[in-house]
């Protein structure tokens, strides 16, 4: 029986770094953006990275929807982009001596969507990712669609040039797993990013994983058992942004408007039961809660005015819950 | 054992272990404190010394105490989820021996909880409690020894109201409850020798010798009087006797005195023997039968306090001793008489000061001391001659009351001294004294009652 779970893990934890690596041919640095991407995928979620632009977001999630067996599918967000660009419609055809209304998919339905600078888009556009995101289907007319597993979407947004953006409402904001921050390369990375791609040959990547073995990675990760007294730590995290006691941290009561919602502790569990088998751990830790916290967190804190006339960042905040929040009561 | 018992035996060594650091520092606090508190007691002790029966009781509350902190501490016992967080920590496991106990206690069929559980149960054998929890002596225990070698030096000081506890040695039982009726005739004993001695050597000199009888009577207040009066007169005394009187004085200041009471009067006599001038000598015999006045007044209430003592205390605890009671002949005139067991006070003769009502008591004394100050005022009139009247004049603001009217003073002060000077100002000695006074003669008739 045991052997069962060894083999389990090993296999998981050699997918994982197989994937890794090749990912890592093409993308330079950004280790932990690339495992917060994968692990992501492998916890049923989604992923926005936020980012300025040419940092290889883009390339990035074209990577890895190479590296896999997965149908691949870019959306270019714009002010014009309608729903119907997206998930699809439906068009009248001509089938024999009658008319038919026929359902043309949208490029949502793939395995892997890159929902490139989705804050470029109308809130109306926007909204049409919420229930394929939530769902994983797509309602068009009176008839509803099942999305093929596993569904990623992979959004990228810039920080800057905000003008004529429209920011993500909390409501999608909240069904993204993990908000990734893609900060600029480091100098020694850029050597290798330049020599990369400015020669004759350029990295390629190789197909090392099918639809069947991501779902078979997802089912081990739900094996993986945690303690009550972890899951305990994990919610009082999660309580710990609500500007309310008795968990709330002083950061929180002052500069929060809302906290997580309950996806935030089972983003937290889900992610700290893959951290825990890449770890080669058959438990969840508290460390492991902690190392994913901000990227799971950061995005679900809603600042209210003296946050964002103090221009707080919620990792500012994060950290401060992490650092006051015991691991046993 | 099974990985179950692994785990638990684990936990119960480290919470033990734990428990057992926690209980050695706290004790040794406990003991240091309570070691503290007994040391202040016992310097308290070595100038005030305690008898038995306080220091027993003080030591028993202590201990008491400290028992009760002990079974407190005691019984405060860590669970097992606290050790096994505890020892995750500390051994670096990352949550797996919590984690493990807790399946343990909540059983559910999974082979990756079993899995779990057999790693943590490997992962326990190889901890290192005694690596991880060693057997440290706590730097509160050096204090606590700190505390018990003081103690214990502190009981061998070779002072001599220094009682050694350890040796099970206290005060005399009796001591401090006895210490008014017991010494307050001693002191008066040993006071009356030391007067009768420097009486004698008083009497080498003419101008002393009433004086010197007052103090070998006892009746020191008389000699303060006597001396007073020779101070007013000391002008139409010849240099030669005025230098007989500085020898006696220096005599008698010389005396080897047994009472730290009888300090001020020979110090004062011995500037008197020191004073160069005759002009001066005036002042310090003024001084000197101050100085014998406080020291009547001290007898005076030794005595009362003594009595009243006496009165109210058993046969049992009077010992045949002599006790020294006021007499009718005046404040300070001390007689020896004894006292026959209970209520030897009561010997006293009807219409002594001790029986006096208290206030009028107080406006003796006082009318003493008033009498003293109003010698001082008087004296300005008196004994001066004519010719030195400019000097009295430029004098005048200076010392005491002067004779000449205010508005014939020239003076030479700036307006802001002359302010200064104009102030009235009671000594702040002075204060209570008047204070009692004005208590002493207000009327204390009932009037009509207020409805």
């Amino acid at each position: 029986m045991s052997s069962v779970v060894d083999q389990q893990v090993e296999t998981f934890q050699e997918q994982f770094k197989r994937v890794q690596q090749q990912v890592s041919k093409v993308i330079v640095g950004y280790e932990e953006i690339i495992d917060g991407v994968i692990m992501s995928l492998l916890a049923n979620g989604h992923v926005l990275l936020e980012g300025v632009p040419g940092l290889g977001k883009t390339k990035l999630v074209s990577t890895l929807s190479a590296v896999m067996h997965l149908k691949f599918s870019r959306i270019q967000f714009t002010p014009d982009l309608m729903p119907a660009d997206i998930t699809g419609t439906n068009i009248v055809q001509q089938s024999g001596e009658h008319k038919i209304l026929q359902f043309q998919a949208g490029p949502i339905f793939a395995n892997i969507v890159l929902a490139d600078e989705v804050n470029r888009a109308t809130p109306k556009t926007q909204s049409a990712l919420l229930e394929a995101m939530e769902e994983e289907t797509v309602t068009v007319g009176k008839q509803t669609h099942e999305l093929e597993p596993p569904f990623f979407v992979l959004a990228t947004q810039n920080p800057i040039e905000m003008e004529g953006t429209y920011p993500l409402p909390e409501a999608q904001l909240d069904r993204f797993l993990m908000k990734l921050k893609v900060d600029f390369p480091s100098v020694s990375n850029l050597h290798t990013i330049v020599n990369r791609t400015t020669t004759v040959k350029e990295p390629t990547v190789e197909r090392i994983l099918g639809q069947g073995e991501v779902l078979q990675m997802r089912k081990t990760v739900r094996s993986v058992p945690i303690a009550r007294p972890i899951q305990d730590y994990a919610i009082r995290i999660a309580m710990a942004t609500h500007p309310r006691p008795p968990y709330a941290h002083a950061l929180t009561m002052r500069f929060v408007r809302h906290g997580s919602s309950p996806r935030g502790p089972q983003a937290l569990v889900f992610l700290g039961k893959i951290r825990a088998i890449l770890n080669n751990r058959l438990y969840v830790s508290c460390e492991d809660i902690r190392s994913v916290a901000y990227g799971v967190l950061r995005h679900r804190i809603l600042l209210n005015f003296e946050g964002e006339a103090d221009r707080i960042d919620t990792d500012t905040i994060i950290k401060g819950i992490l650092e006051s929040t015991p691991e046993t009561v | 054992m099974s990985d179950r018992e692994v785990i638990i035996q684990l936990l119960r060594t480290v919470e033990w272990r734990i428990r057992a650091n926690r209980l050695f520092h706290e004790l040794t606090v406990g003991v240091s404190v309570v070691l503290a508190a007994l040391i202040l007691f016992k310097i308290w002790d070595l100038y005030s010394p305690f008898q038995a029966v306080t220091i027993g009781a003080v030591t028993v509350i202590l201990a008491v105490l400290f028992a009760a902190f002990a079974v407190g501490r005691i019984r405060v016992k860590g669970t097992l989820e606290q050790a096994a967080a505890l020892i995750d920590r500390k051994a670096d496991l990352r949550d797996e021996i919590k984690t493990a106990f807790w399946f343990l206690n909540n059983p559910r069929s999974s082979v990756w909880i079993d899995q779990q559980i057999q790693r943590a149960a490997k992962s326990a054998r190889n901890v290192d409690v005694q690596r991880a929890y060693p057997n440290l002596i706590p730097k509160t225990s050096y204090i606590a020894a700190a505390t018990v070698l003081l103690f214990g030096a502190l009981n061998f000081i070779p002072t001599p109201l220094n009682h050694n506890w350890l040796m099970l040695q206290a005060a005399a039982p009796d001591n401090r409850t006895a210490k008014p009726a017991l010494e307050t005739p001693l002191d008066r004993e040993a006071i009356l020798k030391t007067l009768k001695e420097v009486a004698e050597r008083l009497r080498a000199s003419e101008l002393l010798g009433e004086t010197a009888d007052d103090l070998a009577q006892g009746d020191v207040a008389a000699a303060a009087n006597d001396l007073r009066t020779l101070a007013e007169q000391i002008g139409d005394a010849t240099s030669d006797q005025i230098a007989e009187a500085k020898a006696a004085f220096a005599a008698a200041a010389a005396t080897k005195k047994d009472k730290a009471e009888l300090e001020p009067a020979l110090q004062e006599m011995a500037q008197t023997s020191e004073t160069a001038e005759d002009e001066g000598i005036y002042e310090e015999m003024m001084e000197t039968a101050q100085a014998l006045q406080e020291l009547a007044e001290k007898l005076q209430t030794a005595a009362q306090n003594g009595e009243s003592y006496q009165t109210g205390k058993s046969t049992d605890d009077t010992p045949s001793n002599e006790s020294v009671q006021v007499a009718d002949g005046g404040p300070g005139q001390l007689k020896k008489s004894n006292s026959n067991g209970p209520g030897g006070g009561s010997n006293a003769p009807p219409g002594g000061l001790a029986q006096l009502p208290t206030s009028l008591e107080a406006k003796l004394k006082l009318d003493v001391k008033l009498e003293a100050q109003a010698v001082r005022g008087v004296e300005a009139n008196k004994g001066q001659p004519k010719e030195k009247e400019d000097e009295e004049v430029s004098q005048a603001t200076k010392k005491e009351r002067s004779k000449v009217d205010y508005r014939d003073v020239k003076s030479d002060l700036s307006p802001a001294q002359k302010d200064l000077l104009n102030q009235e100002h009671v000594p702040w000695e002075y204060r209570a004294l008047i204070k009692g006074y004005f208590q002493a003669i207000r009327p204390t008739g009932t009037g009509p009652a207020k409805k």
